[in-house]
């Protein structure tokens, strides 16, 4: 029998401002509940990026520990660069779910990055895992469920329309969004409702999609396209305040308008730091309708023309892979000192930080060399072909996030203060659980004169990783 | 789990302490028992995490990073 149950509700890319926007024009009273009774914080997410933040708020550590810097990896070989997508495999230090498992409490993960394979988490026997929305495959796990479930698991909007979801209408990107997360709340509900678990986790990454394509919705003027969207949400943390005796919001980072769009990756090239490849791509032709609706931009055309450009990661001396990583990859120190030199005179980089001061730890190694931190009113993208600054208003993330906890027997410690790294230790020590011994926080609830017990559960999670994934990240 | 559909398994008194010790010092599982029902649980999973990606599903998985202006 279940003694207590915690629900996790991540709001992708929504900070406390950003939340209060929407709250100020509609009314959600099961978010507004959480924060007008329960406890709230604010906390800084640096650099502000989905699967560098997740798996920190997940762990309670940060990457140096638990070896995500992005949705890649960058392996270097005889001085080259090599780009592959992380799985759930480079996951270095044991998610929540994954530390409740070894002490025989069962979980459900809900669209959470880097859960691709299942099979390469540490005790997913005892889990139930929906795929989230960059995992190659549409799953539920185990496996016998896709029966009951699978036909109500629509793919990612992304892959639905035929083209680049960039190519749409704004109603038409508004509505497949919609659609998109109204076929998976039914899952959503039944496992929340029927499941047999301590912790519920469910990330809504719709949220963030829709502030990076609506800067109206950060700023306040147009709201209401995130209406429907919102309304799911809230009916969904409705029912998780009646299942759950204690219910986190949480997101990874907020959200900010920004003016500029640069690309560091073009001006790595223009310095002769960057190669890039061109290759055939018939593909991008079916993106003219997209074309002919909506307004014209640099990005759209170039999604058109059948040519794509990419960057030769392993011809290039420096280069950036994922925008809000903020990270900038050099082959050698010589390229290193070259890119501090070019991107530190720009003034769309608000600084240059050393990732050693943000990354400690056995996977610091695989950091990237530099971090690029924007200015307020600018954008990263990676694209290497194209003028180097352009005038493009969009959503971007922005490093402030929040944290907010309701639920029975909720009280927050002496001097309680939230970070990135709180999250995880305090889900724990509710469930009566050892928290981490590596954790960089501690609880942000119960009494600071009884403080919970700590387990390392590294050692056994390598072990186990080894079976997992027949390799130790 | 109740009692009539567990079964004894016997293993060497030496491997046991190790157990017994690794449970103590990392404190990451209640008992010996449980340590060894989860790491069969990991050993015998079907789906394991050696799934690799297919150029197909990295290109698919890019293209959807890129749509959302992440690479």
């Amino acid at each position: 029998m279940v003694e207590r149950r915690f629900c996790v509700i991540g709001l992708d890319g929504v900070g406390p401002r950003n939340l209060e926007v929407v709250l100020s024009s509609t009314p959600l009273s099961g978010l507004s509940r959480i924060l007008a009774r329960g406890f709230r914080w604010g906390f800084q997410s640096v650099p502000p990026y989905t699967p560098i933040a997740w798996t920190s708020l997940f762990t309670g550590v940060n990457p140096g520990v638990h070896g995500v810097f992005g949705f890649n990896v960058v392996e270097w070989r005889d001085g080259r660069a090599w780009v592959r997508l992380a799985t759930s495999c480079d996951v270095a230090y044991p998610r929540v779910f994954e530390a409740l498992a070894m002490r025989g409490l069962r979980s459900v993960v809900v669209n959470v990055p880097l859960t691709y394979p299942p099979g390469g988490l540490v005790g997913s026997h005892r889990m139930v895992v929906v795929s989230d929305w960059a995992s190659p495959r549409v799953f539920i796990h185990p496996g016998g469920l896709m029966g009951r479930y699978g036909g109500s698991l629509a793919p990612p909007p992304h892959d639905v329309v035929a083209g680049s979801t960039s190519m749409l209408g704004d109603r038409e990107y508004v509505r497949v969004v919609e659609e998109y997360l109204e076929s998976r709340m039914d899952v959503y509900l039944d496992l929340l409702e029927t499941g047999d678990y301590s912790l519920y986790v469910v990330v809504f990454s719709e949220t963030d999609w829709l502030m990076h394509r609506f800067p109206g919705l950060v700023d306040g003027s147009s709201v209401g396209v995130a209406y429907r969207v919102y309304s799911m949400i809230d009916r969904f943390t409705r029912r998780a305040l009646d299942y759950c005796d204690a219910v986190a919001l949480v997101s990874d980072h907020g959200f900010r308008v920004s003016k500029y769009l640069v690309s560091l990756n073009a001006i790595l090239a223009r310095e002769g730091l960057l190669r890039s490849k061109i290759y055939l791509n018939p593909g991008k032709l079916r993106n003219i309708a997209g074309l002919l609706r909506g307004r014209p931009s640099l990005r759209r055309i170039r999604r058109v023309i059948p040519l794509s450009v990419r960057v030769d990661y392993s011809r290039s001396r420096a280069f950036m892979v994922e925008a809000s990583s903020w990270g900038i990859y050099a082959a050698d120190p010589q390229a290193l000192e070259a890119t501090r030199r070019i991107l530190g005179s720009l003034e769309y980089v608000k600084g240059l930080l050393d990732p050693r001061r943000l990354y400690r730890g056995p996977q610091a190694w695989r950091a990237p060399q530099l971090l690029a931190v924007p200015r307020g009113d600018t954008s990263y993208w990676t694209y290497p072909a194209t003028k180097p600054v352009t005038e493009e208003p969009q959503g971007e993330h922005d490093t402030t996030a929040l944290l907010a906890l309701y639920g029975d027997n909720i009280e927050p410690a002496e001097e309680a203060k939230a970070s990135i790294h709180s999250l995880t230790p305090t889900i724990l020590a509710y469930l009566g659980q050892p928290t981490p011994k590596h954790a960089e926080a501690k609880p942000l609830t119960g009494e600071a004169t009884q403080p919970p017990s700590q387990a390392d559960y590294l050692k056994p999670y390598r072990t186990a990783k080894k079976l997992t994934c027949r390799q130790t990240p | 789990m109740p009692s009539e559909n567990m079964v004894e398994v016997r293993i060497s008194r030496e491997l046991y302490e190790k157990a017994r010790k690794f449970v103590e010092e990392s404190g990451a599982f209640k008992s010996v028992d449980e340590l060894v029902e989860f790491l069969l649980n990991e050993v015998l999973e079907e789906e394991s995490g050696e799934q690799g990606l297919t150029a197909e599903d990295e290109e698919k998985v890019k293209e959807r990073l890129r749509s959302l202006g992440y690479i």
